[in-house]
Protein backbone atom coordinates (compact mmCIF):
# COMPACT_ATOMS: atom_id res chain seq x y z
CA UNK A 1 0.00 0.00 0.00
CA UNK A 2 1.10 3.31 -0.79
CA UNK A 3 1.30 5.25 2.80
CA UNK A 4 1.30 9.29 1.06
CA UNK A 5 2.41 10.07 4.73
CA UNK A 6 5.56 8.47 4.33
CA UNK A 7 6.96 10.49 1.60
CA UNK A 8 5.14 14.04 3.63
CA UNK A 9 7.10 13.06 6.53
CA UNK A 10 10.41 12.74 4.58
CA UNK A 11 9.62 15.82 2.23
CA UNK A 12 12.52 18.89 2.37
CA UNK A 13 9.87 21.32 2.57
CA UNK A 14 7.74 20.16 5.26
CA UNK A 15 9.58 22.26 8.20
CA UNK A 16 8.64 25.69 6.28
CA UNK A 17 5.44 27.60 8.27
CA UNK A 18 2.42 25.59 6.99
CA UNK A 19 1.10 29.31 6.94
CA UNK A 20 3.19 29.70 3.77
CA UNK A 21 2.10 26.94 2.09
CA UNK A 22 -1.56 27.26 2.71
CA UNK A 23 -1.72 30.54 1.43
CA UNK A 24 0.82 29.79 -1.44
CA UNK A 25 -1.48 26.98 -2.44
CA UNK A 26 -4.85 28.48 -1.88
CA UNK A 27 -3.79 31.59 -4.20
CA UNK A 28 -2.41 29.49 -6.66
CA UNK A 29 -5.57 27.55 -6.93
CA UNK A 30 -7.83 30.81 -6.84
CA UNK A 31 -6.03 32.19 -9.56
CA UNK A 32 -6.45 28.45 -11.38
CA UNK A 33 -10.06 28.72 -10.99
CA UNK A 34 -10.80 32.40 -12.12
CA UNK A 35 -8.31 32.78 -15.21
CA UNK A 36 -9.12 30.60 -18.87
CA UNK A 37 -5.67 31.08 -19.71
CA UNK A 38 -4.59 27.43 -20.44
CA UNK A 39 -0.90 28.95 -20.63
CA UNK A 40 -1.31 29.76 -16.81
CA UNK A 41 -2.34 26.29 -16.61
CA UNK A 42 0.42 24.79 -17.87
CA UNK A 43 2.86 27.07 -15.75
CA UNK A 44 0.50 26.50 -12.77
CA UNK A 45 1.35 23.07 -13.11
CA UNK A 46 5.04 23.21 -13.92
CA UNK A 47 6.01 25.33 -10.94
CA UNK A 48 4.09 22.81 -8.74
CA UNK A 49 5.54 20.35 -9.72
CA UNK A 50 8.96 20.92 -10.51
CA UNK A 51 8.10 22.66 -6.33
CA UNK A 52 7.30 18.50 -5.79
CA UNK A 53 9.89 16.94 -7.32
CA UNK A 54 12.95 19.20 -7.10
CA UNK A 55 12.25 21.45 -3.83
CA UNK A 56 10.28 18.84 -1.69
CA UNK A 57 12.17 16.15 -3.29
CA UNK A 58 9.51 13.78 -3.83
CA UNK A 59 10.45 11.14 -6.37
CA UNK A 60 8.31 11.84 -10.06
CA UNK A 61 7.00 8.47 -9.83
CA UNK A 62 5.28 8.85 -6.74
CA UNK A 63 4.00 12.47 -7.81
CA UNK A 64 3.00 10.59 -11.36
CA UNK A 65 1.27 7.95 -9.56
CA UNK A 66 -1.43 10.24 -7.34
CA UNK A 67 -2.11 12.36 -10.18
CA UNK A 68 -3.75 9.45 -12.30
CA UNK A 69 -6.07 8.95 -10.07
CA UNK A 70 -7.81 12.02 -10.54
CA UNK A 71 -6.75 12.32 -13.94
CA UNK A 72 -8.62 9.34 -14.92
CA UNK A 73 -11.83 10.62 -13.28
CA UNK A 74 -11.01 13.79 -15.21
CA UNK A 75 -10.72 12.17 -18.27
CA UNK A 76 -13.58 10.32 -18.28
CA UNK A 77 -15.92 13.57 -17.07
CA UNK A 78 -13.59 15.58 -19.63
CA UNK A 79 -15.10 13.36 -22.80
CA UNK A 80 -18.36 13.90 -21.82
CA UNK A 81 -17.61 17.97 -22.51
CA UNK A 82 -16.08 17.46 -25.88
CA UNK A 83 -18.52 15.11 -26.87
CA UNK A 84 -21.80 16.86 -28.32
CA UNK A 85 -25.05 15.61 -30.09
CA UNK A 86 -27.21 17.54 -32.36
CA UNK A 87 -29.49 17.42 -35.05
CA UNK A 88 -26.91 18.75 -37.95
CA UNK A 89 -23.74 17.41 -38.29
CA UNK A 90 -22.84 21.50 -39.74
CA UNK A 91 -19.73 23.13 -37.39
CA UNK A 92 -18.60 19.51 -36.25
CA UNK A 93 -15.18 18.44 -36.85
CA UNK A 94 -16.00 14.55 -36.79
CA UNK A 95 -19.57 13.55 -36.92
CA UNK A 96 -21.32 9.99 -36.18
CA UNK A 97 -24.79 9.87 -37.44
CA UNK A 98 -27.05 8.47 -35.12
CA UNK A 99 -30.58 8.21 -36.44
CA UNK A 100 -31.93 11.56 -36.59
CA UNK A 101 -29.04 13.04 -34.71
CA UNK A 102 -25.51 14.01 -35.07
CA UNK A 103 -22.63 12.74 -32.01
CA UNK A 104 -19.53 15.18 -32.73
CA UNK A 105 -16.99 17.05 -31.30
CA UNK A 106 -17.16 20.54 -32.51
CA UNK A 107 -14.23 23.82 -31.91
CA UNK A 108 -16.38 24.78 -29.15
CA UNK A 109 -16.80 21.81 -27.09
CA UNK A 110 -12.96 20.83 -27.42
CA UNK A 111 -11.62 24.06 -26.23
CA UNK A 112 -14.35 23.48 -23.00
CA UNK A 113 -13.09 20.36 -22.21
CA UNK A 114 -9.36 21.31 -22.66
CA UNK A 115 -9.85 24.53 -20.37
CA UNK A 116 -11.60 22.15 -17.43
CA UNK A 117 -8.85 19.68 -17.78
CA UNK A 118 -6.42 21.83 -17.61
CA UNK A 119 -8.17 24.34 -14.87
CA UNK A 120 -8.65 21.16 -12.66
CA UNK A 121 -5.36 20.18 -13.22
CA UNK A 122 -3.35 23.20 -12.59
CA UNK A 123 -5.78 23.49 -9.13
CA UNK A 124 -5.34 19.18 -8.78
CA UNK A 125 -1.13 19.91 -8.61
CA UNK A 126 -1.64 23.15 -6.66
CA UNK A 127 -3.22 20.95 -3.64
CA UNK A 128 -1.13 17.97 -3.75
CA UNK A 129 1.81 20.73 -2.90
CA UNK A 130 -0.17 21.35 0.14
CA UNK A 131 -0.72 17.63 0.67
CA UNK A 132 2.51 16.38 0.29
CA UNK A 133 4.88 18.91 2.22
CA UNK A 134 2.50 19.72 4.73
CA UNK A 135 1.58 16.79 7.52
CA UNK A 136 -1.71 16.91 8.73
CA UNK A 137 -0.97 17.89 12.52
CA UNK A 138 0.59 20.90 10.56
CA UNK A 139 -2.38 21.61 8.63
CA UNK A 140 -4.58 21.12 11.56
CA UNK A 141 -2.53 23.75 13.44
CA UNK A 142 -3.37 25.94 10.61
CA UNK A 143 -7.23 25.40 11.22
CA UNK A 144 -7.01 26.05 14.64
CA UNK A 145 -4.97 29.47 13.23
CA UNK A 146 -8.31 30.53 11.35
CA UNK A 147 -10.09 29.98 14.65
CA UNK A 148 -12.44 27.26 13.20
CA UNK A 149 -14.63 25.74 15.57
CA UNK A 150 -12.71 22.93 17.87
CA UNK A 151 -15.19 20.15 17.21
CA UNK A 152 -13.98 20.21 13.63
CA UNK A 153 -10.64 19.96 14.39
CA UNK A 154 -11.10 17.35 16.83
CA UNK A 155 -13.07 15.30 14.44
CA UNK A 156 -9.67 15.82 11.76
CA UNK A 157 -7.20 14.74 14.23
CA UNK A 158 -9.18 11.95 15.71
CA UNK A 159 -10.34 10.42 12.13
CA UNK A 160 -6.54 10.98 10.32
CA UNK A 161 -5.14 9.28 13.94
CA UNK A 162 -7.53 6.18 13.50
CA UNK A 163 -7.79 5.92 10.05
CA UNK A 164 -4.45 4.14 10.28
CA UNK A 165 -5.75 2.29 13.43
CA UNK A 166 -8.74 1.09 11.48
CA UNK A 167 -6.82 0.32 8.35
CA UNK A 168 -3.52 -1.95 10.26
CA UNK A 169 -6.61 -3.89 12.10
CA UNK A 170 -8.36 -4.65 8.67
CA UNK A 171 -5.34 -5.77 7.31
CA UNK A 172 -4.23 -7.67 10.12
CA UNK A 173 -7.99 -9.28 9.97
CA UNK A 174 -7.29 -9.55 6.42
CA UNK A 175 -4.14 -11.61 6.61
CA UNK A 176 -5.72 -14.19 9.51
CA UNK A 177 -8.14 -14.96 7.17
CA UNK A 178 -6.15 -14.83 4.44
CA UNK A 179 -3.78 -17.16 6.10
CA UNK A 180 -6.89 -20.02 6.69
CA UNK A 181 -7.72 -19.65 2.94
CA UNK A 182 -10.78 -17.18 3.73
CA UNK A 183 -10.57 -16.01 0.07
CA UNK A 184 -9.94 -18.92 -2.23
CA UNK A 185 -12.93 -18.36 -4.17
CA UNK A 186 -15.29 -15.58 -5.09
CA UNK A 187 -18.22 -17.51 -2.34
CA UNK A 188 -15.57 -17.51 0.62
CA UNK A 189 -14.43 -14.45 -0.10
CA UNK A 190 -18.08 -12.79 0.14
CA UNK A 191 -18.15 -14.32 3.39
CA UNK A 192 -15.05 -13.55 4.66
CA UNK A 193 -15.65 -10.16 4.05
CA UNK A 194 -18.34 -10.11 5.59
CA UNK A 195 -16.88 -11.49 8.78
CA UNK A 196 -14.07 -9.15 8.51
CA UNK A 197 -16.58 -6.17 8.36
CA UNK A 198 -18.63 -6.87 11.77
CA UNK A 199 -15.14 -7.82 13.44
CA UNK A 200 -14.50 -4.32 12.46
CA UNK A 201 -16.93 -2.80 13.71
CA UNK A 202 -17.02 -4.76 16.85
CA UNK A 203 -12.96 -3.61 17.18
CA UNK A 204 -13.74 -0.07 17.16
CA UNK A 205 -16.36 0.33 19.31
CA UNK A 206 -14.40 -1.49 21.84
CA UNK A 207 -11.18 0.45 20.82
CA UNK A 208 -13.86 4.01 21.08
CA UNK A 209 -14.61 3.09 24.91
CA UNK A 210 -10.61 2.01 25.94
CA UNK A 211 -9.34 5.37 24.50
CA UNK A 212 -12.47 7.65 26.07
CA UNK A 213 -10.49 6.04 29.54
CA UNK A 214 -7.45 7.19 28.49
CA UNK A 215 -8.33 10.33 27.43
CA UNK A 216 -10.28 10.33 31.29
CA UNK A 217 -7.52 9.20 32.97
CA UNK A 218 -5.49 12.11 31.36
CA UNK A 219 -7.93 14.90 32.37
CA UNK A 220 -10.20 14.77 29.60
CA UNK A 221 -13.05 17.46 29.73
CA UNK A 222 -14.92 17.60 26.37
CA UNK A 223 -12.16 19.90 24.41
CA UNK A 224 -9.04 17.76 23.01
CA UNK A 225 -6.51 20.89 23.73
CA UNK A 226 -3.14 19.69 22.01
CA UNK A 227 -0.18 22.27 21.27
CA UNK A 228 1.88 21.77 18.20
CA UNK A 229 5.66 22.66 17.90
CA UNK A 230 6.87 25.97 17.27
CA UNK A 231 6.82 27.07 13.87
CA UNK A 232 9.29 29.15 11.88
CA UNK A 233 8.24 31.81 9.44
CA UNK A 234 11.36 31.28 6.94
CA UNK A 235 11.98 34.75 4.59
CA UNK A 236 13.56 32.90 1.55
CA UNK A 237 10.51 30.63 1.36
CA UNK A 238 8.27 33.37 1.24
CA UNK A 239 9.82 35.79 -1.29
CA UNK A 240 9.86 32.61 -3.74
CA UNK A 241 6.65 31.97 -2.89
CA UNK A 242 6.14 35.77 -3.46
CA UNK A 243 7.43 35.97 -6.72
CA UNK A 244 6.21 32.80 -8.11
CA UNK A 245 2.92 34.28 -7.18
CA UNK A 246 3.60 37.39 -8.83
CA UNK A 247 4.70 35.63 -11.98
CA UNK A 248 1.69 33.24 -12.34
CA UNK A 249 -0.18 36.42 -11.62
CA UNK A 250 1.21 38.16 -14.06
CA UNK A 251 1.19 35.79 -16.88
CA UNK A 252 -2.88 35.47 -16.12
CA UNK A 253 -3.92 39.11 -15.94
CA UNK A 254 -1.42 41.05 -17.84
CA UNK A 255 0.70 39.29 -20.93
CA UNK B 1 0.93 3.28 62.28
CA UNK B 2 2.00 2.48 59.01
CA UNK B 3 0.93 5.18 56.28
CA UNK B 4 -0.49 4.00 53.17
CA UNK B 5 -0.92 6.04 49.91
CA UNK B 6 -4.13 3.55 48.63
CA UNK B 7 -5.95 1.69 49.57
CA UNK B 8 -9.25 -0.26 48.88
CA UNK B 9 -11.54 -1.53 51.44
CA UNK B 10 -13.95 -4.71 50.24
CA UNK B 11 -14.58 -3.10 46.92
CA UNK B 12 -16.94 -5.40 44.46
CA UNK B 13 -17.29 -4.51 40.62
CA UNK B 14 -19.83 -6.16 38.55
CA UNK B 15 -19.73 -4.88 34.96
CA UNK B 16 -22.87 -4.15 32.44
CA UNK B 17 -22.69 -7.74 30.95
CA UNK B 18 -22.69 -9.43 34.76
CA UNK B 19 -18.70 -10.39 35.01
CA UNK B 20 -18.27 -9.89 38.37
CA UNK B 21 -14.68 -8.22 38.43
CA UNK B 22 -13.82 -7.46 42.16
CA UNK B 23 -15.14 -9.74 44.92
CA UNK B 24 -14.89 -7.88 48.28
CA UNK B 25 -11.04 -6.68 47.59
CA UNK B 26 -9.21 -4.99 50.68
CA UNK B 27 -6.01 -3.58 50.02
CA UNK B 28 -2.99 -1.38 51.54
CA UNK B 29 -0.20 0.41 49.34
CA UNK B 30 2.40 1.96 51.03
CA UNK B 31 3.50 4.47 49.72
CA UNK B 32 7.28 5.06 47.15
CA UNK B 33 7.46 1.00 46.37
CA UNK B 34 7.65 -0.64 43.77
CA UNK B 35 4.42 -2.40 43.83
CA UNK B 36 3.36 -5.59 41.24
CA UNK B 37 -0.10 -7.55 40.16
CA UNK B 38 -0.24 -10.29 39.15
CA UNK B 39 -2.77 -13.07 38.13
CA UNK B 40 -4.35 -14.87 35.31
CA UNK B 41 -6.18 -13.36 32.80
CA UNK B 42 -9.28 -12.01 33.85
CA UNK B 43 -7.97 -12.32 37.54
CA UNK B 44 -9.50 -8.20 37.91
CA UNK B 45 -6.03 -6.35 37.97
CA UNK B 46 -7.02 -3.88 34.80
CA UNK B 47 -10.46 -3.20 36.95
CA UNK B 48 -8.85 -2.63 39.73
CA UNK B 49 -6.32 -0.13 38.35
CA UNK B 50 -9.27 1.24 36.55
CA UNK B 51 -10.48 2.07 40.36
CA UNK B 52 -6.97 3.72 41.18
CA UNK B 53 -8.05 6.72 39.29
CA UNK B 54 -11.60 6.75 39.40
CA UNK B 55 -12.33 5.64 35.43
CA UNK B 56 -14.36 2.99 37.78
CA UNK B 57 -16.30 3.17 40.86
CA UNK B 58 -16.30 0.06 43.23
CA UNK B 59 -20.85 -1.15 43.44
CA UNK B 60 -19.85 -0.98 46.54
CA UNK B 61 -16.96 -0.42 48.97
CA UNK B 62 -14.48 2.23 49.04
CA UNK B 63 -11.05 3.58 47.74
CA UNK B 64 -9.26 5.94 49.35
CA UNK B 65 -5.97 7.70 48.67
CA UNK B 66 -3.80 9.31 50.80
CA UNK B 67 -6.15 8.33 54.05
CA UNK B 68 -9.00 10.09 52.14
CA UNK B 69 -11.90 8.75 50.56
CA UNK B 70 -12.03 9.16 47.08
CA UNK B 71 -14.32 12.47 46.34
CA UNK B 72 -16.33 11.42 42.92
CA UNK B 73 -17.15 15.38 42.11
CA UNK B 74 -15.64 16.68 38.57
CA UNK B 75 -13.24 18.70 40.79
CA UNK B 76 -11.97 15.88 43.23
CA UNK B 77 -11.43 13.28 39.95
CA UNK B 78 -9.40 16.28 38.20
CA UNK B 79 -7.60 16.49 41.22
CA UNK B 80 -6.82 12.65 41.90
CA UNK B 81 -6.19 12.45 38.19
CA UNK B 82 -3.44 15.16 38.59
CA UNK B 83 -1.77 12.61 41.20
CA UNK B 84 -2.24 9.19 40.25
CA UNK B 85 -1.74 8.32 36.11
CA UNK B 86 -2.21 5.43 33.70
CA UNK B 87 -0.68 3.93 31.19
CA UNK B 88 -2.89 1.34 29.29
CA UNK B 89 -1.77 -1.70 27.98
CA UNK B 90 -3.24 -0.66 24.05
CA UNK B 91 -0.87 1.98 23.33
CA UNK B 92 -2.96 2.41 20.43
CA UNK B 93 -6.07 3.19 22.09
CA UNK B 94 -4.25 5.92 23.82
CA UNK B 95 -2.37 7.99 22.00
CA UNK B 96 -5.00 9.92 19.42
CA UNK B 97 -3.13 12.69 17.87
CA UNK B 98 -1.26 13.04 14.66
CA UNK B 99 1.71 13.55 16.25
CA UNK B 100 4.04 12.93 19.18
CA UNK B 101 4.40 16.30 20.17
CA UNK B 102 1.00 17.04 20.06
CA UNK B 103 -0.05 13.88 22.00
CA UNK B 104 2.03 14.24 25.14
CA UNK B 105 0.86 18.08 25.18
CA UNK B 106 -2.99 16.87 26.02
CA UNK B 107 -2.51 15.96 30.08
CA UNK B 108 -0.90 19.35 30.81
CA UNK B 109 -2.82 21.34 28.75
CA UNK B 110 -6.06 19.79 31.08
CA UNK B 111 -4.38 20.82 33.88
CA UNK B 112 -4.22 24.12 32.50
CA UNK B 113 -0.79 24.46 32.73
CA UNK B 114 0.29 28.21 30.36
CA UNK B 115 1.87 26.92 27.30
CA UNK B 116 5.38 27.87 27.69
CA UNK B 117 5.00 25.80 30.95
CA UNK B 118 3.51 23.02 28.71
CA UNK B 119 6.51 23.40 26.54
CA UNK B 120 9.03 23.52 29.19
CA UNK B 121 7.93 20.32 30.69
CA UNK B 122 7.46 18.54 27.68
CA UNK B 123 11.03 18.92 26.43
CA UNK B 124 12.06 17.75 29.63
CA UNK B 125 9.95 14.32 29.86
CA UNK B 126 10.69 14.05 26.14
CA UNK B 127 14.47 13.78 26.44
CA UNK B 128 14.00 11.87 30.04
CA UNK B 129 12.22 8.92 28.24
CA UNK B 130 14.20 9.24 25.13
CA UNK B 131 12.02 10.20 22.41
CA UNK B 132 12.86 14.05 21.90
CA UNK B 133 13.86 13.11 18.19
CA UNK B 134 10.71 11.31 17.45
CA UNK B 135 8.37 15.02 18.75
CA UNK B 136 7.00 15.44 14.97
CA UNK B 137 5.95 12.07 14.13
CA UNK B 138 2.88 10.79 14.11
CA UNK B 139 2.26 7.37 15.92
CA UNK B 140 1.39 5.03 13.17
CA UNK B 141 4.91 5.52 12.59
CA UNK B 142 6.00 4.33 15.76
CA UNK B 143 7.62 0.78 16.78
CA UNK B 144 5.54 -0.85 19.46
CA UNK B 145 8.34 0.31 21.86
CA UNK B 146 8.47 4.00 20.96
CA UNK B 147 4.61 4.11 21.31
CA UNK B 148 5.22 2.78 24.81
CA UNK B 149 7.15 5.57 25.86
CA UNK B 150 5.52 7.85 23.96
CA UNK B 151 2.20 6.92 26.23
CA UNK B 152 4.37 6.82 29.39
CA UNK B 153 5.97 10.63 28.45
CA UNK B 154 2.15 11.71 28.22
CA UNK B 155 1.51 10.86 31.93
CA UNK B 156 4.67 11.55 33.11
CA UNK B 157 4.43 15.35 31.61
CA UNK B 158 1.34 16.18 34.76
CA UNK B 159 4.04 14.88 37.18
CA UNK B 160 1.62 11.83 38.91
CA UNK B 161 2.78 11.08 42.37
CA UNK B 162 1.90 7.92 41.48
CA UNK B 163 2.40 5.80 38.14
CA UNK B 164 -0.04 3.00 36.82
CA UNK B 165 0.91 0.81 34.04
CA UNK B 166 -0.94 -2.27 32.83
CA UNK B 167 1.50 -5.04 31.82
CA UNK B 168 3.90 -2.43 30.28
CA UNK B 169 6.26 -4.60 28.94
CA UNK B 170 3.93 -7.24 26.96
CA UNK B 171 5.05 -7.50 24.00
CA UNK B 172 7.93 -5.82 24.04
CA UNK B 173 11.55 -7.25 22.94
CA UNK B 174 14.26 -7.40 25.78
CA UNK B 175 16.06 -4.37 25.23
CA UNK B 176 13.06 -2.30 25.54
CA UNK B 177 11.82 -4.11 28.36
CA UNK B 178 14.84 -3.40 30.21
CA UNK B 179 14.80 0.18 29.28
CA UNK B 180 11.18 0.72 30.30
CA UNK B 181 11.88 -1.28 34.01
CA UNK B 182 14.80 0.96 34.48
CA UNK B 183 12.89 4.02 33.45
CA UNK B 184 10.52 3.00 35.94
CA UNK B 185 13.24 2.69 39.06
CA UNK B 186 14.66 6.15 37.92
CA UNK B 187 11.21 7.52 38.47
CA UNK B 188 10.61 5.35 41.88
CA UNK B 189 14.10 6.67 43.21
CA UNK B 190 12.89 10.28 42.53
CA UNK B 191 10.40 9.70 44.43
CA UNK B 192 7.41 8.30 42.67
CA UNK B 193 5.24 5.12 43.54
CA UNK B 194 4.92 2.71 40.77
CA UNK B 195 2.41 0.47 40.27
CA UNK B 196 2.75 -2.37 37.10
CA UNK B 197 0.34 -5.54 36.46
CA UNK B 198 2.37 -8.38 34.62
CA UNK B 199 2.58 -11.92 33.56
CA UNK B 200 6.01 -11.75 33.49
CA UNK B 201 7.01 -13.59 36.83
CA UNK B 202 10.90 -13.03 36.75
CA UNK B 203 10.45 -9.62 35.81
CA UNK B 204 8.25 -8.71 38.62
CA UNK B 205 10.46 -11.11 40.79
CA UNK B 206 13.89 -9.06 40.53
CA UNK B 207 11.77 -5.06 39.91
CA UNK B 208 9.13 -5.15 42.90
CA UNK B 209 9.30 -4.15 46.46
CA UNK B 210 5.86 -5.43 47.17
CA UNK B 211 3.38 -8.01 45.15
CA UNK B 212 -0.06 -8.39 44.89
CA UNK B 213 -1.77 -11.52 43.85
CA UNK B 214 -4.98 -11.47 42.26
CA UNK B 215 -7.37 -14.43 41.77
CA UNK B 216 -11.21 -14.19 40.35
CA UNK B 217 -11.22 -10.54 41.89
CA UNK B 218 -9.72 -11.47 45.22
CA UNK B 219 -6.10 -11.24 46.72
CA UNK B 220 -5.06 -14.36 47.67
CA UNK B 221 -1.14 -13.32 48.70
CA UNK B 222 0.54 -10.75 49.28
CA UNK B 223 4.15 -9.14 50.51
CA UNK B 224 7.48 -9.40 49.14
CA UNK B 225 8.73 -11.29 46.26
CA UNK B 226 10.70 -14.07 47.66
CA UNK B 227 7.81 -14.48 50.55
CA UNK B 228 4.93 -14.59 48.02
CA UNK B 229 6.89 -16.59 45.35
CA UNK B 230 7.91 -19.20 48.20
CA UNK B 231 4.69 -20.44 48.88
CA UNK B 232 3.69 -23.30 46.79
CA UNK B 233 -0.02 -23.55 47.31
CA UNK B 234 -0.73 -19.90 46.33
CA UNK B 235 1.65 -20.05 42.67
CA UNK B 236 -0.53 -23.56 42.10
CA UNK B 237 -3.92 -21.71 43.44
CA UNK B 238 -3.35 -18.94 40.71
CA UNK B 239 -1.65 -20.75 38.08
CA UNK B 240 1.90 -18.85 38.77
CA UNK B 241 5.05 -19.97 37.96
CA UNK B 242 7.89 -19.58 40.28
CA UNK B 243 10.88 -17.10 39.10
CA UNK B 244 14.02 -19.35 37.64
CA UNK B 245 16.50 -17.39 39.57
CA UNK B 246 14.85 -17.84 43.04
CA UNK B 247 13.47 -21.36 42.23
CA UNK B 248 17.20 -22.40 41.13
CA UNK B 249 18.69 -20.54 44.45
CA UNK B 250 16.86 -22.51 46.86
CA UNK B 251 17.39 -25.94 44.84
CA UNK B 252 21.24 -25.13 44.64
CA UNK B 253 20.62 -24.35 48.34
CA UNK B 254 18.64 -27.07 49.31
CA UNK B 255 21.33 -29.70 47.64
CA UNK B 256 24.00 -28.05 49.53
CA UNK B 257 25.60 -26.77 46.12
CA UNK B 258 25.31 -23.36 47.60
CA UNK B 259 25.21 -21.97 51.03
CA UNK B 260 22.75 -19.90 52.66
CA UNK B 261 22.52 -16.05 52.47
CA UNK B 262 21.60 -13.26 54.00
CA UNK B 263 20.29 -11.46 50.71
CA UNK B 264 18.46 -13.61 48.16
CA UNK B 265 19.36 -12.86 44.89
CA UNK B 266 16.96 -10.48 43.12
CA UNK B 267 18.31 -11.19 39.10
CA UNK B 268 20.28 -13.86 37.02
CA UNK B 269 23.70 -11.42 37.53
CA UNK B 270 23.09 -11.43 41.45
CA UNK B 271 22.76 -15.37 41.42
CA UNK B 272 25.88 -15.53 38.79
CA UNK B 273 27.88 -13.27 40.62
CA UNK B 274 27.03 -15.86 44.08
CA UNK B 275 28.16 -18.64 41.71
CA UNK B 276 31.40 -16.94 40.59
CA UNK B 277 32.04 -16.06 44.24
CA UNK B 278 31.20 -19.80 45.29
CA UNK B 279 33.41 -21.39 43.01
CA UNK B 280 36.55 -21.79 44.15
CA UNK B 281 36.72 -24.91 46.02
CA UNK B 282 33.93 -26.41 43.81
CA UNK B 283 36.00 -25.92 40.59
CA UNK B 284 39.10 -27.45 42.10
CA UNK B 285 36.49 -30.19 42.60
CA UNK B 286 35.10 -30.60 39.77
CA UNK B 287 38.50 -30.26 37.87
CA UNK B 288 39.74 -33.74 39.86
CA UNK B 289 36.51 -35.46 38.78
CA UNK B 290 37.36 -34.44 35.26
CA UNK B 291 40.96 -35.70 35.35
CA UNK B 292 39.46 -38.96 37.34
CA UNK B 293 37.28 -39.67 34.50
CA UNK B 294 39.65 -39.27 32.02
CA UNK B 295 42.02 -41.79 33.89
CA UNK B 296 39.04 -43.85 33.91
CA UNK B 297 38.89 -43.72 29.93
CA UNK B 298 35.62 -42.06 29.77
Amino acid sequence: MLYIDQFVYKNRMRHSHPLEKVIFAFATILLSVVTDKIAVHLAVMTVMLSLLVFKAGIPANVVGKLLLGPGGFLLAGVLVLAVTVHVSAAGMLVALPLGNLYLGVTVASLALAASTLFRSLSAVSALYFLVLTTPMADLLYVLQWLRLPAIIIELGMLVYRFIFVFLETAFSIYAAQSARLGFIDFKRSINSFGLLFANLWGKAFFKSQALYNSLLSRGYGGELKVLSPEYKFSLTNTLLFVLLELGLITLAFVV
Amino acid sequence: MVAYLMATEKIDFTYLDGTKALDSLSIKIPGGKKVAFIGNNGAGKTTLLLHFNGIHRPDSGEVSYNGQKLDYSSKGIKALRKKVGIVFQDTDSQLFSGSVYQDISFGPLNLGWSQDEVRVKLEQVMKETGIWELREKPPHFLSHGQKKRVAIAGVLAMEPEVLILDEPTAGLDPVCTSQIMSLLNTLNINGATIIVSSHNMDEVYAWADYVFVLKEGKVIAEGSPTDVFRRQNVLEAANLKKPLVLELYDNLVSNGLLARKEEIPATREALIALLAAEQPSNRQGSKKREEISYAAGV
